[in-house]
């Protein structure tokens, strides 16, 4: 792409020019010479016979629905799928410039074999046969010698009757360790976790929310499922549409998101807890929450005497002893006014919901902070109602699947019973690997993630996987972690495999998206599917017939069959049709469309998919899986933790009896080293959210809209800050933190919170594309020392210094 | 005789460029490499543009997606000595590719600055000149282009109807990037249809036309961001 | 007293000096030649990359999209304006003083204007397309408003530059030297004979008329290129005569050069006399005071509107990134002239020149603190983005300029670059016809003594 007048091009068009100079006056020859160097390469474009097919983006866990023109054997239009729930035809940027990733000049074409050294590795071409011949060989040699439990499975992004493939085989294989790419909601669903029980499903109803106070989750850049998330934005502002809602968004940083909002509180960076509970005390206190609901349906809100006849703290106490507003005022930097308007709008409006409660989302946060945030939802009675948080409810199928279910499993390698969490969170791998402990990492499979890039530690992992025997990439670019691996087994791009999506993170309906390809291959690339199938089938013995399924498509159909038991849904229908049946369902019937497994399979293909267009509020018992059956702003799995582990705790300076450990409370901050005096909060920026977008120059040019900055990173730091440091817009820093130091290039944004800077996310490959190696990754600067309670990496707190170059 | 016009929603718009890529991958704009756009050489035919105010806390940003606003009266097309700009019946402001010579009069004298110059001959590098949309031709190096209101998709919604011999309907004729916006924060339709949803929506009482006083008359409308109603339950 | 003059230099007396440098060739010629030619092929050579790579090899960029090649164009308009208007002004107005000087001027005219139409051409995009101007002209345009005027003004001062030279053609034809072919095809037979004389007179003097109203309209019309548009300070209705005077400026700055060069490199110290320079250097003096107004007034009006457009693009020019130019300019094109020309004792010959050099220097700032701020800050919001030519620029640029001084050298080498006859015509009938004008107005010529003229005249 880069337009470079290297030597040879030069000299010869010197030559041409002189040429050209002698002849242009005298003859026509010369004229035309002219003429074809001013005209030369104009290009006209391919014919051929045309046609519309469907598909499903998985470009992020947004899971939108595609419609893809095609001309002959070629792709040359994604636009959206109009039937699609969560899309309704809309896309993002990214979905859209999927086309970009299908014809990428630098997509990794063919099986590769590194001959080399890990260090420094050299590629060979393999064919399918031979590499898929060492994988088995492999494996079945673990597996003979008792070692399938070190077999380790990293998965990204990918639908869930993907995930189901890879879960039976592991199962089959012997191995517990299916692991994934941290997400979003991880900090959300943490809390969800402490305080109903559950660990997944955590959803949100938008469309009908009346006011949604966002503590830090940048809705409009990428939140959770981001076309579903700006539809529902569209909605609230819906010309002449009823009331519209209020949206207020709770962030250090003037982001885009904040820009979009009603009103945007600029908070001190890592105060959500205390600004939530702060909210609650004037609930409390003018007694605007929904008594009745925290009567009917939480626990540890009052005072409550337990078994042995201790008293033990309630939420309220808590909130009223320690979280008066003037406090909360001193600590958040927010004005007492601002919290009291918006406690009482917030009381007032319903439903009204409180999400995120992390720094970022991408990077993991701290769950009391999210706890708190999600109590403000249980006060209003915000759970399990239209326009509230819900849970989703899951597909037939999906729990047959859970991972450490199933026959006698050694526990998963990220399992630790002194955690407050079943697994530690990916951050430990590496650890893990170094130790060897639990056990030993003999193979190593990654699978749409790209963690040595995105981890906040992940060049300590690229290092530790030197230790991992076997190492096999199925990522369709040169990333990170693939240029670290034994072998490359690239995936087909989206639009050349079948597609299949499930309710993207935050949405609330069930849903499952099916499409089948929609061009030929361009490459000699395969579905992982298909070669894990290979792969099972090839192993032999109980791993082949756990999947009996020849193709990707024989099982994907198998899967959805079993929607036919759920007895309810629709496949994909116009609005109309949608409320129609919304309203039958209500009033207990269910007429779908089809009757047989065929013809589900026949319309989930026609119409992109099958769903459950309606939520059955109330059902507490599926909701609430703790102890006490309700929602606990007590949490009693903390509490049970605190008792098994008192000493740790005791260790860490805390006192397991206090109530405030199983309460949500405001975290001490750290205060700011010796010679770092600014705080580093990456960003995300909708487009290249995730990393991997930054090879695609349609995203790269519209990445830093807000402050005109394309094609490179940025740091955005306060122009008073700046001049507190002699530093001017455009200057070339460096950034040092404790970690490490970056060269960048300055802009001044009134938006940032002086002595706050930001970097975005997604930028600083090392490896692939030379259009993705631009700028530098935020991540290589963060602090990741675990915090010790939560085992979270504390991103919220790395100090930097900025200094011109 | 329909005069076509598009409103957009600041209120709903959410910033996030889908219409700004579907209008490139529609239309076949080249991405310019780093080197250049680091010049400032970006061909965009419709841009998201930040205009920031005020300091911190107390900052306003509006962020308002712009395309060619086909102004009634375009300063545009009266500059271009070889008429290679002009608008049709309909009112797209056209650009004739062939004619233009490329003197960037007319970019100079848009208020709105939505026109772009090849600088160079557009790059399709690899495989990616395969995603070309066939409707659309590529533009020669050292010629002007801009929105063209996705004037192909027209022509395709004629023949179209034509073919099934009716009238053009409703939503037989959607630009890509309303068509893609994920907030439905854009509006298409014909301005002079008293009962279109964009002719009601340019009449209502948010409808602003951008740089109005430059007597332009752009026939794309902006909605203003508007405010949350207050409204409390009891 | 009539007498035709005869093929014998020696004929001409004194004036023989003036065709010297058609005759006799210094090697100091060719040397120049090479130097001028240089830089001519290294622009050539730049245009041809340029048109390879297209405009990208250029400065230019989003949303400046003009930059020093519209500067060049109206720059070397303006210029265009030193010899015909000048040259015709004085006619007209029967300066006697013009005689000697008047072909130096609109030579420069002729020969700049041919690089003012080139510069254009070298900004187009499309330069194979140029005749889609004459296939598909828009008249609302105002760039076609120029192509017209340009190409009217060009013929104007062509004809008007010629007619002056026949006779002295003639001249060189009887005498018969080299290309004696040439001159005998350009000089249409000219004999001198009274009849020739009288039409001759008459054709000049309807020309000169003729010129000047183009003259004015060629430059109001390229004022008109911006002023048409609703851009910041572009749109301006002061524009037209703003432009005009800054033409004229620049027109007689570059004249006082030439003069200067001329006189210095044909030793024709007898021709452009100390005097001339005087009255030009008041000339430039005058247009420095009109020039200074014109800007004061532009720049105070702006202000005042306070109109936040027109204001972000006046305050780069004055504080902002153009400061520096702008305020150069101001410097270059007011404060210098006037300290150097105010007042008769330092307006030295020496003096006049710098002070010319720095008018040419300040106008051309001015024409690209006209051009690039505008742009620079459109009303939209934008990046803030930075334009600096570059060496196809540069190149380009310089390289018309020494090809324009490389053919009007060329010139003084096959025609006399001071007019023979009309000197020689002065000397007989100049006093003759002061003294009628005289008389012509002063109150009962006869009473008083008006001898001393009479005695003069023989
Ligand atoms: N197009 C596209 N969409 C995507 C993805 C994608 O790859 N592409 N990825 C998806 C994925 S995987 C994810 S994880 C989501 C992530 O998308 P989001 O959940 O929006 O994550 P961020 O954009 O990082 O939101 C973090 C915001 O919190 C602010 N913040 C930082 N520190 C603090 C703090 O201390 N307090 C408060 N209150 N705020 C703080 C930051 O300024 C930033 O604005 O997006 C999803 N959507
Ligand atoms: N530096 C950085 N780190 C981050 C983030 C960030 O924005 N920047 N975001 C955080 C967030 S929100 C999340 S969710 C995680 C996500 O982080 P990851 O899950 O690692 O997502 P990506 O970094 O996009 O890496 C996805 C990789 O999958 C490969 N890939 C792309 N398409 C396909 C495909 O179709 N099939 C297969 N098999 N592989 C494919 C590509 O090589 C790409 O490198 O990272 C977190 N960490
Ligand atoms: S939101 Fe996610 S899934 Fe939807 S289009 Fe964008 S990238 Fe694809
Ligand atoms: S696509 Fe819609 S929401 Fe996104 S920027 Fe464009 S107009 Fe705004
Ligand atoms: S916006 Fe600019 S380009 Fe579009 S019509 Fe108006 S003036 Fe012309
Ligand atoms: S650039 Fe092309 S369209 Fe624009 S004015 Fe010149 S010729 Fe006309
Ligand atoms: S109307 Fe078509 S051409 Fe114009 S901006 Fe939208 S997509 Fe681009
Ligand atoms: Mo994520």
């Amino acid at each position: 792409m880069a337009f470079k007048v290297n030597r040879r091009d030069f000299l010869r068009f010197t030559a041409g020019g002189a040429a050209g100079l002698a002849a242009s006056g005298v003859s026509l020859q010369g004229i035309s010479t002219l003429n074809a160097a001013i005209t030369a390469g104009e290009r006209d474009v391919p014919r051929g016979p045309e046609a519309w097919s469907l598909s499903v983006c998985s470009l992020c866990p947004g899971g939108c629905g595609l419609r893809v023109r095609t001309i002959g054997k070629r792709a040359v239009k994604i636009q959206g799928n109009p039937l699609h729930p969560v899309s309704h035809g809309g896309l993002c940027p990214r979905g859209l410039a999927g086309l970009q990733l299908l014809y990428h000049p630098d997509r990794l074409v063919t099986p590769l074999e590194n001959v080399g050294s890990r260090s420094n590795p050299e590629w060979r071409e393999v064919s399918w046969e031979e590499a898929i011949a060492k994988v088995v060989a492999r494996l079945q040699a673990l597996k003979d010698h008792g070692q399938a439990h070190t077999l380790v499975f990293l998965s990204g992004r990918s639908g869930r009757l993907r995930q189901r493939l890879l879960r039976r085989f592991l199962q089959a294989y012997g191995s517990p360790n299916l692991l994934h790419a941290p997400t979003g909601l991880d900090s959300a669903s943490r809390a969800v976790y402490l305080q109903q029980g559950m660990h997944e499903g955590l959803a949100y109803d938008l469309d009908r929310t009346r006011y949604l106070v966002s503590f830090g989750a940048n809705l409009l850049e990428g939140w959770g499922s981001p076309v579903s998330t700006m539809r529902a934005f569209g909605r609230w502002r819906a010309a002449g549409g009823g009331q519209r809602a209020k949206f207020v968004q709770v962030d250090p940083r003037f982001s885009p998101t904040a820009a979009r909002a009603d009103e945007w509180i600029a908070l001190r960076p890592g105060t959500e807890a205390a600004l939530a509970l702060g909210i609650a005390y004037v609930l409390i206190t003018e007694g605007l929450h929904d008594a009745q609901f925290v009567e009917d349906h939480t626990f540890g809100f009052e005072d409550w005497r337990d078994g042995r006849g201790r008293m033990h703290m309630g939420f309220r106490s808590l909130v009223l002893r320690e979280y008066r507003l003037n406090d909360v005022a001193a600590l958040t930097q927010v004005p007492v006014e601002t919290i009291l308007r918006v406690a009482r709008e917030f009381g007032g409006n319903r439903p009204a919901l409180a999400i995120g409660g992390q720094v970022s989302s991408t990077l993991p946060g701290d769950p009391r902070a999210a706890m708190a945030v999600h109590s403000l939802n249980a006060m209003m009675g915000s759970l399990e109602v239209a326009g509230g948080a819900l849970m989703r409810p899951e597909l037939p199928g999906d729990s047959e699947t859970r991972s450490g279910q199933g026959p006698t499993l050694p526990p998963s390698i990220l399992q630790r019973d002194n955690s407050i969490f079943p697994e530690v969170d990916l951050t430990h791998l590496s650890q893990v690997i170094r130790s060897k402990s639990p056990y030993p990492v003999q193979a190593l499979l990654t699978y749409g993630t790209d963690p040595v890039f995105s981890l906040p530690n992940g060049e300590e992992l690229g290092e530790a996987l030197q230790q991992v025997p076997f190492v096999v990439s199925f990522a369709s670019f040169m990333d990170e972690t693939a240029a670290r691996a034994d072998l490359i087994l690239p995936d087909d791009s989206d639009l050349e495999k079948w597609q299949e999506a499930a309710s993207p993170p935050t949405f609330p309906f069930l849903l499952q998206s099916i499409s089948p390809p929609v061009i030929e291959r361009v490459h000699n690339t395969r579905d992982t599917s298909e070669v894990i199938l290979s792969v099972a089938e090839a192993l032999g013995g109980n791993v082949a017939s756990s999947l009996p399924e020849s193709t990707v498509e024989g099982f994907l159909r198998a899967e959805a069959d079993k929607i036919l038991a759920g007895r309810s849904g629709y496949t994909f229908a116009t609005q109309l049709e949608e409320t129609w049946n919304r309203l039958l369902e209500r009033s207990g019937w269910w007429a779908p469309t089809y009757s047989t497994a065929d013809e589900l399979w026949q319309e989930m293909k026609e119409k992109g998919g099958w769903w459950e267009p309606t939520y059955y509020y109330g059902e507490w018992g599926r909701v609430f899986r703790t102890s006490s059956h309700r929602f606990e702003f007590y949490s009693q799995r903390l509490a049970e933790y605190a008792t098994r582990n008192r000493e740790q705790v005791q260790a860490m300076g805390l006192d397991p009896d206090d109530d405030r450990f199983c309460l949500p409370h405001q975290v001490s901050l750290p205060t700011a080293p010796e010679g770092f005096p600014l705080l580093l909060i990456p960003v995300e920026v909708l487009p290249l959210m995730g990393g991997e977008g930054a090879e695609l120059p349609y995203l790269q040019q519209i990445a830093g809209a807000h402050v005109f900055e394309h094609w490179e990173s940025w740091l955005e730091m306060n122009p008073a800050t700046a001049g507190q440091y002699g530093l001017q817009d455009r200057d070339q820093v460096w950034i040092e933190s404790a970690r490490g130091r970056a060269r960048v290039r300055l802009r001044l944004y009134e938006g940032v919170r002086p002595g706050v800077v930001h970097l975005p996310l997604g930028y600083g490959r090392e490896q692939g594309s030379e259009w993705g190696r631009r700028g530098v990754n935020p991540l290589k600067l963060i602090q990741t020392k675990p915090e010790p309670l939560t085992l979270l990496p504390q991103v919220s707190q790395t100090y930097v210094r900025v200094y011109r170059v | 005789m329909p005069r076509w016009g598009m409103v957009i929603d600041l209120a709903k718009c959410t910033a996030c460029q889908a219409c700004v890529v579907a209008c490139q991958a529609e239309n076949n704009v080249p991405c310019v490499e780093p080197e250049q756009a680091a010049k400032g050489r970006i061909i965009s035919w419709l841009s998201v543009l930040p205009d920031l105010k005020g300091q911190y806390p107390n900052v306003l940003m509006r962020l308002m997606p712009l395309p060619c606003l086909h102004c009634d009266e375009p300063p545009c097309i009266r500059v271009c000595p070889v008429g290679a700009t002009g608008i049709t019946p309909e009112g797209i402001v056209r650009q004739t590719f062939p004619r233009c010579i490329g003197c960037r009069y007319c970019t100079n004298a848009c208020p709105y600055t939505r026109r772009s110059f090849n600088w160079r001959l557009p790059d399709f590098p690899g495989e990616l000149v395969q995603a070309l949309n066939p409707d659309v031709s590529v533009r020669p190096k050292g010629v002007v282009e801009k929105c063209t209101l996705c004037h192909h998709r027209l022509l395709r919604a004629r023949e179209q109807a034509r073919a099934e011999d009716r009238p053009l309907a409703v939503g037989d004729y959607v630009p890509a990037c309303v068509e893609i916006c994920p907030a439905e924060a854009m509006y298409f339709g014909d301005l002079e249809d008293p009962n279109s949803k964009v002719s009601e929506l340019a009449e209502s009482a948010r409808a602003f036309r951008y740089l109005e006083e430059l007597g332009t008359e752009p026939k794309v409308v902006f909605l203003s961001e508007g405010e949350w109603a207050g409204g409390e339950q009891t | 007293m009539e007498s035709k003059p005869k093929g014998k230099p020696e004929d001409l007396g004194p004036d023989a000096v003036l065709l010297q440098p058609i005759v006799a060739t210094r090697s100091s010629f060719y040397i120049l030649t090479m130097v001028f030619l240089g830089f001519t092929s290294l622009s050539c050579f730049a245009y041809l990359y340029q048109l390879r790579w297209g405009l990208g090899v250029t400065g230019l960029n989003v949303p400046m999209y003009w930059g020093i090649y519209i500067t060049n164009f109206v720059f070397f308009i303006g210029i265009s304006h030193a010899g015909t208007l000048i040259s015709a002004i004085l006619r007209i107005c029967h300066a006697e003083w013009r005689r000697s000087i008047t072909r130096a001027a609109e030579v420069i005219t002729v020969i700049v204007l041919f690089f003012g139409v080139g510069s254009i051409i070298v900004d187009l995009g499309r330069p194979d397309r140029l005749l889609n101007v004459l296939l598909y002209p828009n008249f609302r345009s105002p760039l076609l408003w120029d192509v017209c005027s340009v190409s009217v003004y060009l013929m104007a001062s062509s004809i008007y530059l010629y007619l002056p030279l026949i006779p002295d053609i003639a001249i060189l034809r009887d005498y018969g030297g080299k290309y004696t072919w040439l001159y005998r095809l350009l000089a249409l037979g000219w004999s001198g004979s009274e009849r020739q004389q009288r039409i001759l007179n008459k054709a000049i003097s309807v020309m000169a008329v003729l010129v000047i109203p183009i003259a004015v309209s060629v430059h109001t019309v390229v004022s008109w290129v911006f002023g048409m548009t609703v851009q910041p300070m572009w749109h301006s209705t002061i524009f037209g005569p703003y432009f005009v005077v800054g033409a004229i400026f620049s027109g007689i700055a570059s004249l006082i050069i030439a003069m200067a060069l001329i006189r210095r490199i044909y030793f024709l110290q007898e021709y452009f006399k100390d005097i001339h320079f005087s009255h030009l250097g008041t000339l430039l003096m005058v247009f420095a005071l009109l020039w200074f107004y014109f800007t004061f007034a532009e720049n105070l009006t702006t202000f005042y509107g306070h109109e936040p457009a027109h204001l972000q693009v006046f305050y780069s020019k004055l504080t902002g990134r153009f400061a520096p130019l702008f305020w150069t300019m101001v410097v270059t094109c007011f404060v210098i002239p006037a300290g150097l020309l105010f007042h008769r004792r330092i307006r030295t010959v020496r003096n006049t020149v710098i002070a010319s050099f720095s008018v040419l220097i300040g106008m051309y700032l001015e024409r690209y603190t006209i051009v690039v701020p505008t742009l620079s800050l459109p009303r939209v919001p934008s990046d803030t983005v930075f334009y600096t030519p570059t060496w196809v620029e540069i190149s380009i640029t310089l390289g018309f300029g020494a090809t324009f001084i490389f053919l009007y050298m060329l010139f003084t080498k096959f025609f006399p670059i001071v007019s023979i006859w009309e000197v020689q015509e002065g000397r007989k009938v100049a006093l003759r016809e002061a003294r009628e004008r005289i008389e012509a107005y002063t109150p009962h010529p006869t009473a008083g003594d008006l001898g001393t003229l009479e005695t003069a005249q023989d």
